[in-house]
């Protein structure tokens, strides 16, 4: 396990850095934007509460980007130059988490630097760490299913997140024509004030049943030519 | 690497939605020979390769490397390399990189990766390494599979249709290049192709693949002396060849030539003893043509 793994993280070390570089550019960029637009007198003050969305915004469109390609652009070229499916799954997992955690620590700094920290946004950097992982995992599997089914796999995830939405609207749609409203009511307080980190926590398990159903569309893909 | 290397499938069975693509394929390559891999289209030489190198699962059977299991392992996937065509219309995977990038992430991923010897076989080439993979011609993209199979050093290394759209000249420096890395390094080669008659004096020995089936697997020149082509008048050819298995007739009003094979080790000139006939030997082509040739393509003319 451990060849496999130092093998593919010698070869996944590269995207993962650029990715960084990616996201911290797009937000410095966003940043430079946001100078322009900002008060001549309030330059600093409009960089500051900004930053943080930028930076949260920057890493998602990065993480969504990058691995709807994976499967299809990376992964199967490694398999064909000899590799494990275990080596290359466990690393991007581990990628995507580093990832994750760099978007979570760039908003945290963020949060400080708006002066929020103190005022219930302390929990926004795993709120964010926990919804960059699950993001990724969701469009790595899309990329997947492409891959190895090609468009009745896409059309099967498009369709899969349909009846998703259809599902909550209906029940949402439901409730409030019922005389559930006064639950459906207590039930949105209840989230509302449910803790940044344990929403963090929750998109977290998400992202690793995605990332479990990634690995059983994967360990017996074949190379295609 | 002081352990001679031996890559072994038993059994092995592919079935693509209920049809079987592999029936029951069982064999043994060994490090320090050159193997060729001959079938029609669609006699499933690529899906064996990559059942053989753990790019694709096998519905049964197993493979081994000196008697460790191949799938998902490193240690053994560390000693093969399968080289195979790129698909240039992939407008994901492989084709988006550069030659270079490519070979960057071959040489991470091959433990023996000889870097001197791939710039070597680049410039022997003359490949543009900026140049994209989507933008090579068929035989640009063949070279480059050349280079990552030839650089690998991987112990036992597979190419499946290396000289697809290679010019002569660069197919004769493929074979002179293979030949020598052969003799210095030791490695198997198992090559898959179409190009028979130019490989065969490469082939040390030949498999053949018909229908998903081993048809056979033997030393070159053992099996190329077995076969034989006997001609003369059609009564005399068929007293000549009475109890040899036939593979192929061809008639011309009253002449007749058959391929025959004989047993190995029977000459066949006790066989046609006092027979009116001519015996020609068959090249491997001729006799690849001849096992798995379509029937009807045999000549019956007045």
């Amino acid at each position: 396990m451990r060849k496999t793994v130092l093998h593919n993280l010698r070869c996944q070390w590269k995207p993962l850095t650029l990715s960084l570089a990616g996201a911290a550019g797009l937000t410095a960029f966003l940043c430079l934007c946001c100078i322009f637009c900002a008060p001549v007198d309030a330059i600093g003050e409009t960089v500051v509460i900004c930053f943080g969305p930028f930076a949260a915004a920057s890493w998602l469109l990065i993480a969504i980007g990058l691995s709807l390609n994976f499967y299809p652009q990376s992964a199967f070229l490694y398999l064909l130059l000899g590799t494990t499916r275990r080596g290359v799954f466990l690393v991007r997992v581990l990628a995507d988490l580093c990832f994750a955690a760099a978007g979570g620590l760039v908003a945290a700094v963020g949060v400080l630097l708006a002066g929020l920290w103190n005022a219930g946004m302390a929990g926004a950097p795993v709120a964010l760490f926990g919804g960059l992982f699950f993001a990724a995992q969701l469009t790595e599997l899309c990329g997947l299913l492409s891959y190895r089914y090609g468009k009745w796999g896409m059309l099967f995830y498009a369709f899969g997140i349909l009846v998703l939405c259809s599902f909550s609207g209906f029940f949402v749609g439901m409730v409030a024509g019922e005389d559930w409203g006064e639950a459906l009511d207590q039930l949105l307080r209840w989230m509302a004030a449910l803790p940044l980190v344990s929403i963090g926590g929750l998109l977290l398990v998400c992202g690793g049943v995605v990332a479990a159903l990634c690995w059983g569309f994967f360990r017996r893909a074949a190379v295609k030519a | 690497m002081s352990e001679t290397m031996v890559l072994r499938c038993e059994n092995i069975c592919k079935e693509y939605g209920g049809k079987r693509v592999l029936e029951e394929v069982t064999l043994q390559l060994e490090q320090g020979h050159i193997y060729g891999l001959i079938g029609r289209n669609g006699a499933g030489k690529t899906t064996l390769l990559s059942i053989l190198t753990a790019q694709n699962p096998a519905t049964s059977g197993t493979v081994t490397l000196n008697g460790a299991p191949v799938w998902e392992n490193q240690s053994a996937l560390d000693h093969l390399c399968f080289s195979r065509e790129i698909n240039p219309a992939n407008t994901f995977g492989s084709a988006a990189y550069k030659v270079r990038e490519y070979l960057r992430i071959a040489r991470a991923y091959y433990p023996n990766w000889d870097e001197a010897y791939a710039k070597r076989l680049i410039d022997a080439f003359g490949l543009d390494v900026k140049k994209r993979i989507g933008k090579l011609s068929k035989g640009m993209l063949s070279m480059v599979t050349i280079v990552v199979a030839l650089a690998s050093r991987a112990e036992i290394t597979i190419l499946d249709e290396p000289v697809a759209g290679l010019d002569v000249v660069a197919r004769e420096k493929f074979y002179q290049l293979l030949l020598e890395d052969q003799t210095e390094t030791g490695r198997a080669f198992v090559i898959s192709t179409h190009i028979i008659e130019e490989a065969a004096s490469l082939f040390e020995k030949v498999i053949i693949l018909q229908e998903g089936r081993l048809r056979l697997m033997e030393d070159t020149d053992e099996l190329v002396s077995r076969f034989w082509a006997v001609s003369g008048r059609a009564d005399e050819v068929d007293a000549a060849c009475a109890g040899l298995t036939v593979y192929h007739t061809d008639r011309m009003g009253r002449a007749k030539t058959v391929y025959v094979s004989t047993e190995p080790g029977r000459q066949i000139r006790d066989q046609l003893a006092g027979r009116a006939v001519d015996v020609a030997p068959l090249s491997l082509q001729q006799l690849f043509v001849a096992v798995c040739g379509d029937p009807s393509m045999e000549v019956s003319g007045r």
